[in-house]
């Protein structure tokens, strides 16, 4: 009994022993069949359920001024949408969100279609709306980025800049010229997260990199930018016109440094202006230029040996028969000289010059200075004006166009022309994109001056800008362009503006142009201003010269350019006011000290500055004609070389300045 | 059953140690993680800071502070310096 009972035990030992092995081998078998056959495609599965790639949105490179200063930035904002079908209560969601985005509630109701897996619900919403709805946790609501760009000078510069729609395409102006280069490409990053949606990093990884695009270093100043748009807008304003533009450019390079329109628009807001407002008047708005063409006539002439500067011309006292026409001048004049013919602006003795110079002759002028083909300035829209070929011009239009009309001309044709002249003669092909920057900000493109061709022999142009003095002197068409300290060259233009419907002159509509170059004896800047239908007194002399003359005093000083002072009034300090707070004293009190020292200028010996404002170190310092170094702003609180210290002729003297607290 | 025993002593603890990694490095991943998208945030306050300040600093409001609140005036051609 005993023993069949122990083999019984034995068998059944066996038996669960055997069921065992062929369980281990079944797994066995298992195990291989998935990790050999089916590997591959069970670690793709897996890797998909942990593994997500997010795509990154379009973030846009920046666009800098040319002193590194941001004029169009991108920046992410959140996004809220929702998931209809994972919302219970459509009602009470659409009620919560109405109150917290300030949305209408049935809007919200009718957009919140159950059947609609993805809905948004308000695009780049602000952070505080975007907090308030976080901390509600109103259910199937979500957030996502997308990119944003901003403007933070809101309308400066915006006909250049111009701007991005929802999907970050460029539209207008830079924006859309530079798109492939501003524009990042798609890209998806691949992010690993866990079973609660928590991401985590993984060796092997690559590493996350910003994916933003190329940024743009612009020729434009922000500040010469804003003095362009600021005395452009008086001007206009003043004269009740209906727009104008201003162009700001360096001769010697052909950098646009400012280019403004009136009227502008906020960039960021741009949905909500006018078309009419966001047209970049200066490159695709052509005009006739008037009494500023004959600039280029007088140029011609010179250059063709045809006249000199003294030579007499009769201008038949102010009216001159040309076929069946009769030419006329504001002013009547009898005979003039050769450079008054431009100083007064005498329409009759631009004619008789012409005659002399020769329509082929000064065709090939007009071509050679640029007009009537594009500058090939990079941005969108640009126009070339009409030129008609010499062999089509009448007498009548000969004699027309020598005065600027019967052809038409833009802005930027106006300011390269004129560079020309203010260039030695060398026409510089415009532009204002300086460099293309990478993220880190080293340059991956760079642009430089582009010489066009030579129009003018370096006398000539020498020459022109000396003629083009004596328009701003008394008795000249532009003396409000003069300014006070630096010589002014420059030209005055008053054209009737045609009538698109009649094809005629439209009577009462004019176009004010002033077209300038300061100094005269090495222009650093070329400035053209142009006034549209100015209402009341419309010469270029009254209406678009003052606006020269604020934008180039407020310019100068910036490129580094000084006035000179009259004798006698030399640097001082503001006037003291009557009421005097204890500061005042303070500063009197420390003038007086000054003068004491100035005395010490003689001796060239280093005064003690230290407590000084910057104001008062430079005027101090101004009579020891050392080289100065003034570092951080404030009061100066130490210097270098030490105050009782002999100066050399280059001691370099380095201060430095603390603000006051 | 010494064979058993060196096997435990040498198998157990370096099993031990590699999940002790393990558990580690995951540890670290998250940190990273965390770590990255810190630095996203700081990166995106930096440009928002950017813009605010670009936005303080514009020519228009320096000048219309300048004028109004601080009762300046602009500089007469005499009172400007320019330095090198």
């Amino acid at each position: 009994m005993r023993e069949t009972e122990f083999k019984w035990v034995h068998f059944r030992l066996y038996w669960v022993w055997g069921l065992c092995c062929l369980l281990f081998a079944l797994i066995l078998c298992r195990a291989v069949q998935l990790q050999l056959w089916e590997g591959r495609k069970l670690a793709k599965i897996a890797k998909g359920e942990i593994e997500k790639l997010i795509p990154r949105s379009h973030k846009r490179g920046t666009i800098y001024d040319r002193n590194h200063f941001e004029l169009a930035m991108t920046i992410e904002m959140e996004s809220v949408f929702a998931q209809p079908k994972e919302i219970k209560n459509i009602q009470e969601v659409s009620g919560h969100l109405g109150q917290l985005l300030s949305l209408d509630r049935k809007r919200l109701a009718s957009l919140l279609n159950p059947e609609k897996p993805f809905v948004f619900i308000k695009r780049r919403a602000t952070p505080d709306e975007c907090e308030a709805i976080r901390a509600q946790g109103v259910e199937g609501i979500a957030f996502i980025k997308e990119a944003q760009r901003f403007y933070p000078y809101m309308d400066l510069a915006s006909h250049v800049l111009g701007f991005v729609g929802t999907d970050p395409n460029g539209l207008e102006g830079l924006e859309r010229q530079y798109n492939t280069y501003l524009k990042s490409p798609y890209l998806y990053e691949p992010s690993i997260r866990d079973a609660l949606g928590r991401s985590l990093y993984l060796s092997g990884m690559e590493s996350i990199q910003e994916n933003e695009g190329l940024s743009l270093q612009l020729t434009l100043d922000k500040s010469i930018q804003y003095f362009a748009e600021k005395e452009l807008k008086k001007g206009v304003l003043k004269t009740s016109a209906k727009g104008g533009m201003a162009i700001v450019l360096n001769p010697k390079t052909g950098e646009i440094l400012a280019l403004a329109n009136y009227p502008s628009y906020n960039l960021n807001a741009f949905q909500s202006a006018p078309t009419s407002s966001r047209r970049n008047q200066a490159i695709t708005d052509t005009f006739e230029p008037g009494s500023t063409f004959k600039t280029f006539l007088i140029a011609a002439a010179l250059e063709e040996k045809k006249f000199s500067i003294n030579d007499m011309i009769f201008c038949e006292n102010g009216a001159y028969r040309v076929g069946k026409h009769v030419i006329h001048d504001v002013h009547p004049h009898g005979w003039l000289s050769f450079q008054d013919v431009l100083k007064v602006s005498s329409n009759v003795g631009a004619t008789k010059i012409g005659k002399k110079l020769g329509n082929k002759s000064f065709y090939s002028y007009i071509k050679n200075f640029g007009f009537g083909k594009e500058t090939g300035l990079d941005l969108p829209g640009e126009v070339g004006g009409v030129v008609w070929p010499y062999h089509r011009w009448g007498e009548i239009e000969f004699s027309n166009i020598c005065f600027g009309q019967g052809v038409t001309v833009t802005g930027i044709q106006m300011a390269s022309a004129l560079g020309a002249i203010a260039n030695d003669g060398r026409l510089m092909k415009p532009y204002i994109v300086r460099q293309i920057l990478d993220q880190k900000g080293n340059p991956v493109k760079h642009f430089s001056p582009h010489p066009v061709r030579q129009v003018l022999s370096p006398g000539t142009a020498r020459l022109m800008c000396s003629l083009l003095a004596r328009v701003t002197e008394s008795g000249g068409t532009a003396p409000q362009a003069a300014i006070d300290g630096v010589p002014v060259g420059g030209k005055t233009g008053t054209a009737q503006k045609v009538a698109p419907e009649t094809k005629h002159y439209a009577h009462g509509k004019y176009v004010s142009t002033f077209m300038g170059l300061v100094p005269v004896e090495s222009p650093a800047l070329v400035i053209v201003v142009v006034v549209d239908e100015p209402k009341g007194v419309h010469y270029g002399g009254v209406v678009a010269a003052p606006i020269f003359k604020g934008i180039a005093e407020n310019a100068l000083p910036i490129i580094g350019i000084k006035r000179q002072a009259e004798s006698g009034s030399t640097l001082q300090a503001p006037q003291e006011k009557p009421d005097m707070t204890p500061w005042v004293i303070a500063q009197k009190a420390k003038e007086e000290e000054i003068n004491q020292s100035t005395e010490l200028k003689y001796k060239r010996i280093m005064p003690d500055l230290r407590g000084m404002s910057m104001r008062k170190v430079v005027e101090l310092m101004k009579g020891y004609e050392v080289p100065l170094e003034l570092l951080g702003s404030g009061k100066a609180v130490s210097q270098q070389p030490l105050p009782g210290t002999v100066l050399g002729q280059k001691t370099r003297c380095q201060i430095q300045f603390q603000p006051m607290l | 059953m010494r064979c058993l025993i060196l096997l435990l002593v040498v198998f157990v603890p370096s099993v031990l140690v590699y999940i002790w990694l393990h558990v580690q490095t995951v540890g670290f991943s998250y940190d990273i993680a965390k770590a990255q998208k810190q630095k996203r945030e700081l990166q995106e306050m930096n440009k928002k800071l950017r813009i605010q300040l670009a936005n303080l600093k514009s020519p228009e409001r320096i000048e219309r502070i300048a004028l109004t609140q601080l009762g300046l005036k602009p500089p007469e051609k005499g009172q400007i310096e320019i330095l090198k």
